[in-house]
């Protein structure tokens, strides 16, 4: 009776064992997948392809697609994310018509056959058409906000060609210019890099950063730790790339030839006002010497013996070598940069 | 004299009919054109001039290659890019050489691209479409349909 006890007991672990194991050891599928109704003239496929920078939005070849799914007749299809890469990266959905090639692309018009997704390996992205025989330009995507707010770009991006502006061309101009800021704003406001990316790279970028650089040199610092590929390529795209700040090598420079100048300068006043002391003679020296210490014409006559009139000439002669004025000036000189005393 | 009342009432008749049919050719323009693009061929722009009589035109351009790449531009006449796409085939021009066109992998590969777009209030003057082959072999189709005022 034990024995069968412990025998049922060991069956039941092991059963509980190997439940578990298979329990986890299946992997949760990721996948896109969605509902498409086509007409007779559409080839019952879903293809993929990874868009490997914005230039490519709108190129295609069979090398990019990466990923089919047949669509069933209810109309399903599937196409797992397991394989795709870690992050999030941009890829196209398309669908092709029996009379064109499978790597097909239409662009604008009622036949547009593709759509723009945000997705990685972990990526659970649905579509769904919004009616019969409707095709990817009247879709709606689910549970998935990256690709979602793809489809509201697109939804703004396009207003520019379905607005009806009569005969304005300025009202033209006004609309397409509201749109693009608007663009502007959704890809400033984005806190993911591919939407905000997306967002201005359906804004006219190009033509606006002369008109706009600040922004740009903004958006560049906001996303600075960005370095996919998207953002490479972007930064190339824009007319100057961000341009170097020199002004703290140029204060530097400026600074060191001020210095040199200032010092040469006053080296060179120095030098020049010993070589006109120089010019002057022992008597005009002394004579200079009594002045500045604040003696006057009658003063300076009784203490060297010599008539007033002799001092005049030589106060003169001193101005003029010295090139100074007044007795104020010949103050001013400084006595032992003059050498008086040699 | 029933006869006359007849062929006067079928005339009026046919005037009626025809009138708005004919009203609505002479606002209405379309140009079409074709363009057989080979492995030599080099970059090609065709224009077209917009007035101030156009409204708003529709503008399709197809191209379909076999081999190497195509890209395709669309300038407004101030130079402002328009819409563009490319299209880039797998197969460059040794590999399809001594290959018949009936072969499946010469036609499986071949790559197209479409692009249809309406101008409301367009910018007057020349307007053009670049196309830039590399080594390609292919063509293109152009078609240009304009409303006038």
């Amino acid at each position: 009776m034990h024995f069968t006890l412990n025998y049922f007991k060991g069956i039941f672990l092991i059963l509980v064992l190997v439940l578990n194991a298979k329990i986890f050891s299946q992997e949760k599928v990721h996948a896109i997948s969605g509902l498409l109704e086509l007409g007779p003239s559409w080839r019952p496929t879903v293809y993929l392809s990874h868009i490997k920078s914005f230039d490519d939005l709108y190129t295609i070849s069979n090398e990019m697609i990466i990923a089919e799914s047949k669509i069933d007749s209810l109309g399903r299809f599937s196409i797992p994310t397991n394989y795709l890469i870690e992050q999030d990266q941009l890829y196209r959905i398309h669908i092709s018509k029996k009379s064109d090639p499978e790597a097909s692309l239409i662009i604008g018009g009622s036949e547009e056959n593709h759509i723009f997704i945000i997705a990685n390996r972990n990526s659970d992205i649905e579509i769904v058409s919004l009616g019969k025989e409707k095709l990817l330009n009247l879709i709606e995507i689910k549970e998935h906000l990256p690709s979602q707010s793809l489809l509201k770009i697109d939804k703004i991006y396009h207003y520019k060609d379905s607005t009806d502006y009569g005969l304005s061309t300025l009202k033209k101009e006004f609309v397409v210019k509201a749109i693009n800021e608007k663009l502007r704003f959704v890809a400033d406001t984005s806190k993911h890099p591919l939407v905000s990316l997306y967002a201005l790279h359906k804004s006219d970028f190009k033509s606006n950063y002369s008109l706009n650089k600040a922004f740009y040199t903004n958006y560049l610092d906001k996303w600075s730790e960005e370095d996919s590929n998207y953002f490479k390529v972007f930064k190339n795209q824009l007319p100057t790339k961000k341009t170097k700040n020199y002004q703290p090598y140029l204060v530097g420079v400026l600074s060191f030839v001020l210095g040199f100048l200032t010092h040469f300068l006053v080296k060179e006043n120095k030098a020049r006002a010993r070589r006109r002391l120089k010019s002057l003679s022992v008597q005009e020296r002394k004579i200079l010497g009594l002045l500045q210490q604040g003696k006057s014409n009658k003063e300076i006559s009784e203490e060297y013996h010599i008539e007033i009139n002799t001092v005049k000439t030589h106060i003169r002669n001193i101005y003029s070598k010295l090139n100074i004025k007044s007795r104020k000036e010949a103050l001013e000189i400084k006595s032992d940069n003059l050498d008086l005393k040699r | 004299m029933n006869q006359l009342v007849k062929h006067i009432t079928k005339l009026v008749l046919l005037v009626l009919m025809l009138g708005p049919v004919m009203a609505q050719n002479t606002n209405h323009k379309n140009i079409t054109r074709n363009i057989e693009v080979s492995r030599l061929s080099e970059t090609t722009i065709i224009d077209f001039e917009i007035t101030k009589e156009v409204s708003s035109f529709m503008l399709s351009v197809s191209c379909n290659i076999i081999y190497g790449e195509m890209a395709v531009e669309i300038h407004a006449p101030n130079g402002e890019l328009q819409g563009n796409f490319a299209v880039k085939s797998i197969l460059s021009y040794s590999d399809i050489e001594d290959k018949k066109p009936t072969d499946k992998n010469y036609i499986s590969e071949a790559v197209s691209g479409q692009l249809n777009k309406t101008f409301n209030a367009p910018q007057t003057g020349i307007w053009e479409i670049k196309i830039i082959p590399r080594q390609a072999r292919g063509h293109i189709t152009i078609s240009n349909d304009q409303n006038l005022f």
